[in-house]
């Protein structure tokens, strides 16, 4: 029994060592969600994007989501770009979005003029923090995407597993079951009034 | 009774742990809804997000064309006995305005065609994945109802104690003298990994 009670620590501390940096970014990017109106006047006030380069290029315009998606990933491919993307046609303008945590920029293909053109907007801290809090999926090409989805997959299941240990060891420690059961009593009872009134 | 700055801080790390333990395992599941949000919504097909229809009925109710949306909006709910948290899509003149009512169990979307005096009541089936990230996603001080505000200091709550686990967890890490080396070899590992990612994606 000693020995399931060690094991238990020590996933809950090492699980815990090991996501310091996703509880980090999930905690502090929740603060700038949760108090939204105090953090949107940080935005820059010049949110226009600005050209990184632009080029001559020729591709036809897809039809499609399959193809809209295809002939970006395409085209990403030949200007040496990668990571997630969204991609949207508009008329004759082809726009690929890439959420880059670190700084967003877009590639436009403007069909009419038959120019590529690459586009970087000013990023802040906060809008880093929100990105790195909201990319979730495997629907993205690339080793390192599908190695965050799975690490948000891991950090998923340590919560429950930090809650399930967290139980189970508050549990072996008697001198505290008393405060331990007002304090897990008040919250589900908080959160059942809570989602009953919302 | 002999307290501890170690004792105090393992307490603090457990109670908190134990009050918001509700909240984690939202925030968790609903994780992972979200991260595998197309196989999740395979499941569920045309089920997932659909509103049927609850009542298609008149309203007489004129307002003056400078009235506040969110006051129209919160007017016809209250109508409805559906009074809480909601947005509004449309202005004030639109022939059309959309409320969308979000509950926690249910979301309910009122169209207001103004033109013709007229209330279509749509109501959101209850689906699991549904809820849990309408739970997940809820946040804010910008309403003004009691219930969405305590949600929100919840909120803050969860953030206090995940920022206070992170902490008090290198603490006592520190303190088990056995579990400095493979701790140390987490802690770089989650560091290392996390900087390659954030360089590179």
């Amino acid at each position: 029994m000693k020995s399931v009670n060690l094991l238990l620590r020590r996933a809950h501390l090492y699980l815990g060592l090991l996501l310091l940096p996703w509880m980090l970014i999930y905690a502090i990017s929740t603060v700038f969600f949760n108090h939204g109106e105090h953090f949107r006047q940080t935005r820059p006030a010049d949110q226009q994007w600005t050209a990184l380069w632009e080029k001559d290029y020729a591709v036809e315009l897809p039809t499609g989501p399959d193809a809209v998606r295809e002939t970006a990933r395409r085209i990403l491919n030949e200007q040496g770009l990668a990571g997630a993307f969204g991609a949207q046609r508009q008329g004759t303008r082809l726009t690929i979005n890439l959420p880059n945590f670190r700084q967003p920029m877009r590639v436009i293909f403007d069909g009419e003029q038959k120019k590529l053109r690459a586009e970087k907007r000013p990023t802040t801290g906060v809008e880093i923090f929100m990105r790195l809090h909201q990319r979730v999926g495997y629907g993205q090409a690339g080793g390192l995407t599908f190695v965050w989805a799975f690490v948000v997959d891991l950090f998923c299941v340590s919560t429950l597993v930090w809650v399930a240990t967290g139980v189970y060891l508050w549990w072996k420690l008697a001198a505290t079951r008393a405060w331990g059961f007002l304090a897990l009593g008040g919250g589900v009872a908080s959160i059942l009034i809570l989602v009953g009134t919302l | 009774m002999n307290v501890t700055p170690s004792k105090l801080i393992r307490r603090t790390h457990m109670y908190l742990a134990l009050f918001v333990t509700p909240w984690m395992i939202i925030y968790a599941l609903s994780g992972l809804v979200l991260n595998h949000g197309a196989w999740v919504r395979g499941i569920y097909g045309a089920k997932f997000n659909a509103f049927e229809q609850v009542a298609d009925r008149p309203y007489a109710t004129v307002f003056s064309s400078d009235a506040d949306p969110r006051q129209i909006g919160g007017q016809i709910l209250d109508e409805l006995g559906l009074a809480g948290t909601f947005n509004v899509q449309g202005n004030a003149t639109s022939a059309r305005l959309v409320v969308n009512r979000n509950a926690a169990f249910s979301a309910h979307r009122v169209t207001y065609f103004r033109a013709e005096n007229r209330l279509l009541v749509e109501k959101q089936s209850f689906v699991t994945p549904v809820f849990l990230n309408r739970l997940h996603f809820r946040h804010g001080y910008e309403q003004p109802f009691l219930a969405a505000r305590l949600w929100a200091v919840t909120v803050d709550l969860a953030v206090v104690a995940m920022l206070f686990w992170a902490v008090s967890g290198i603490w006592m890490w520190w303190e088990i003298k056995p579990a400095r080396a493979w701790g140390a070899v987490c802690a770089a590992a989650g560091f290392a990994l996390f900087g390659v990612l954030f360089v590179n994606l």
